[in-house]
């Protein structure tokens, strides 16, 4: 184009041009916006007033436990049980996934009836029947079918509190995250596989080098909600009364009938552990979208 | 395997094809095609869209089954072996190993996005450990310089425009050491002011005395760089000679069509 069109023209006596810059131009006023902010600062006022003004918060209750030995007991379990139940339920989840993209037959069936399984029992009902698994099993063996079992476990030994809050937890981490890597995988270009191939990487290197680390890339937010999801249902176990983080606080409100202020403490502690998960998300983000 | 119709396999060449068959479902894409390349010849197969010739070219490293006939590569028969009067089909690990010798280059070039160029190229040459790791190195190094790349060794290749992405293909092909190169459409996913400086690759490539079949749309790269043109329609191979008798003295009616086609 021509650049002194963008120049108002200086011949001499003509009248002034409009502007022929957008630069300068106003732009039309985004009201959605506006009342949107304005929502905002009130509901923000209203609420910091009512922390500081409403004396039935009792924050100083809530600074005592906060940093509780107790609590930081009930904490430290519930990480525990998040990371456990998590690596368990990530490994597990994988290979139940890959099950079920199987060429055999056999494997998508069993690969197939976890995941329904999974999705048709509360996460609840699960960790309680694990929990009381004994009533039904006492013992439970490895061997073949109608023989002596070569090894005898008494089940209460392995669905202990512990055992019975992690393999249920872990069993449901496993059956979504089968889903979450089936769709990963999905999503990676055909193309990718047929490269691989035809440059003779071999079948398990070109899925670990190749396919896995891009489906990884695009599954990260659903994994990272999935295990936000299961630090929060670890809350679930206290109906079988591990002793983590909520079943802490519902023993000393239990004696003190302080309900909300040690709820709310429970609340700081997996509010503050969320957003440390969500800054991990985002480092992993950037981690596996290098070349994107 | 003795009845006068059935051709032997030419064991010095190539690649060596007898009465290939392939279907699709019920859909038959390639029928009874025989073919042999020999060694430092460029071939060319040409063809409207749907005649068979990606589905030829891909059955030559084994990305598609075959239904039938046989395929050999340097005198070995391709995907399977025979034992005791028995055709035994190999497994995936063994089909790799008798794809070593070939490299191929794909239309939408298939780099890996999450990998550098120069990660892309040496990938396959160290998880099959073909050299020494420095010879490794030596060799992308190499070969990014004959493709025009080496200053973009670091780059990831959604950064790169289609014409360098194909490129670097053909260097990581390349990297491989293959006898054979097979290119899929190579330059059909590129903007057309693309298409030159992968030609100019490839023509260099030929001139080494690499053995390649290629298909292509590219008429002028057909004629001026291969030795000869094989052209396809409804899965068979209807013509097949030196490029100027095939393009100037069609003998088919079909060929003759094709040409008006896609010449103007």
């Amino acid at each position: 184009m021509n650049t002194t069109t963008t120049k108002a023209p200086e011949t001499a006596g003509a009248a002034k041009l409009p502007n022929y810059d957008v630069a300068g131009a106003v732009k039309p006023t985004n009201w959605v916006n506006i009342v949107a902010w304005v929502v905002l600062i009130l509901i923000g006022i209203s609420a910091v007033a009512n922390v500081f003004t409403n004396p039935r918060w009792n924050w100083d209750v809530v600074f005592t436990y906060l940093f509780d030995e107790q609590i930081f007991g009930g904490l430290g379990r519930t990480i525990l049980l998040t990371f456990a139940a998590g690596a368990a339920g990530l490994v597990a989840g994988l290979v139940v996934g890959l099950m079920n993209m199987s060429k055999s037959p056999a494997l998508r069936v069993i690969a197939l009836a976890y995941i329904g399984f999974i999705r048709a029992i509360p996460a609840l009902v699960l960790i309680l029947v694990l929990y009381f698994l004994s009533a039904l099993f006492p013992v439970i063996g490895f061997g073949l079918p109608l023989m002596d079992p070569l090894i005898s476990v008494p089940t209460n030994t392995i669905l202990s509190q512990f055992g019975a809050a992690m393999l249920g937890l872990a069993m449901i981490v496993a059956g979504h995250t089968a889903e979450i890597i089936r769709g990963g995988i999905m999503s990676v270009a055909k193309g990718q596989t047929e490269a691989a191939r035809a440059l003779s990487i071999p079948r398990g290197q070109a899925f670990g080098r190749i396919v896995l680390p891009q489906a990884i890339r695009v599954t990260i937010p659903a994994f990272a909600t999935e295990l936000i999801t299961l630090f929060k249902n670890t809350s679930l176990v206290s109906v079988i009364g591990y002793a983590e983080l909520l079943t802490v606080a519902q023993n000393i409100y239990g004696r003190t009938y302080e309900t909300l202020p040690l709820l709310t403490v429970a609340c700081i502690w997996y509010l503050l552990l969320t957003i440390l998960a969500m800054i991990g998300q985002s480092r992993l983000e950037k981690r596996f979208g290098r070349g994107y | 395997m003795s009845t006068d119709t059935q051709l032997l396999p030419d064991l010095k060449a190539a690649i060596s094809i007898r009465h290939l068959a392939k279907s699709f479902g019920p859909k038959e894409v390639l029928k009874d095609i025989n073919l042999e390349v020999k060694e430092g010849e460029v071939l060319a197969l040409i063809g409207p869209s749907g005649s068979g010739k990606s589905t030829l070219l891909r059955c030559m490293n084994q990305l598609e089954e075959i239904n039938g006939g046989a395929i050999h590569l340097f005198g070995s028969r391709l995907g399977y072996v025979e034992k005791n009067e028995k055709l035994y089909q190999l497994r995936e690990n063994e089909v790799a190993q008798q794809r070593l010798p070939t490299g191929m280059v794909f239309q939408q070039f298939n780099l890996f996005p999450h990998l550098s160029v120069f990660e892309n190229i040496t990938l396959s040459p160290k998880l099959n450990r073909i050299q020494s790791k420095a010879e490794i190195r030596d060799r992308a190094m190499y070969l990014l310089e004959r493709v025009g790349m080496l200053e973009f060794k670091d780059a990831y290749p959604q950064r790169l425009s289609g014409g360098q992405q194909q490129r670097v293909a053909i260097a990581r092909a390349l990297a491989m050491n293959p006898k054979v190169m097979l290119f899929d459409e190579p330059t059909s996913a590129l903007d057309p002011e693309l298409v030159g400086e992968v030609l100019s690759v490839m023509q260099h490539l030929a001139e080494t005395g690499m053995t390649m079949v290629v298909v292509t749309h590219e008429m002028e790269f057909a004629r001026n760089v291969c030795d000869r043109i094989a052209f396809m329609e409804g899965g068979h191979i209807v013509e097949i000679g030196h490029p100027n008798d095939l393009l100037d003295r069609p003998q088919s009616s079909r060929l003759r069509n094709f040409l008006a086609h896609v010449e103007h």
